[in-house]
């Protein structure tokens, strides 16, 4: 299937990109972020990381579906 | 009400916009962008945000606010965008009756918004240099 990944703050210096267009047959958000990682030689950083997909919160197990968009957000530094 | 901007926050306009004959107390926060951190000479900030994402978890945080204090009103208003030394970044503010729930409301909101709100800041540094920030919730 093919998704939009998005990166927010330090993330996308950390994967290179602020926007990815991803091809890939994973199922779960958490199965395409280790898949992001292994690719950019990245660390799992799921412990910190929030996913959501559409612009709304999700669970790491929350399944992906074709055309989705897929965030990362890094813990916040606001303020 | 919790609302981003691009544009300088103005203090004044806000504390109007809280402020009702009942309440007794009014307490306010302003973070400034300061010239220094971790021993480098910052120049600017960078402050990026999930819009959507930011509002609504920034609403959330009022909301809780309200219903865990005795208080009037409360606001506060985060910054996006390029700011240089010296720009207020956030702004909080409440209102009430008396001065302890107004204090407390008021750091409650801070430490809520810097650790939960999803904004990210990008320091620029006088080396040229630059950096995203950590969470620090320290001070």
């Amino acid at each position: 299937m093919n998704i939009t990944i998005e990166m927010y703050g330090r993330l996308k210096h950390v994967f290179g990109h602020d926007t990815l267009v991803w091809k890939t047959e994973a199922i779960t958000v958490k199965d395409i972020y280790l898949e992001l990682c292994e690719q950019h030689h990245c660390v799992d950083e799921s412990n910190i990381i929030r996913p959501i997909i559409d612009d709304t919160f999700c669970q790491w197990q929350s399944k992906v579906t074709e055309y989705n968009v897929l965030g990362f957000l890094p813990p916040a530094s606001g303020g | 009400m919790f609302s981003l901007t691009n544009q300088v926050i103005d203090p004044k306009q806000l504390t109007e916009a809280i402020r009702d004959s009942q309440s007794g107390a009014f307490a306010s926060f302003e973070g400034w962008v300061r010239n220094h951190n971790h021993g480098k000479s910052v120049i600017a900030l960078h402050y990026e945000a999930h819009n959507k994402l930011a509002v609504e978890v920034g609403q959330q945080i009022m909301t809780q606010a309200i219903e865990k204090f005795a208080i009037n009103h409360a606001r506060c208003c985060h910054r996006i965008g390029q700011l240089a030394v010296g720009e207020v970044a956030i702004w909080v503010g409440v209102s009430a009756n008396h001065r302890k729930a107004a204090l407390a409301a008021c750091e409650y909101i801070l430490n809520q918004v810097k650790a939960e709100v999803p904004i990210w800041k990008n320091e620029f540094y006088a080396d040229g240099e630059s950096g995203w920030v950590e969470a620090n919730h320290c001070c």
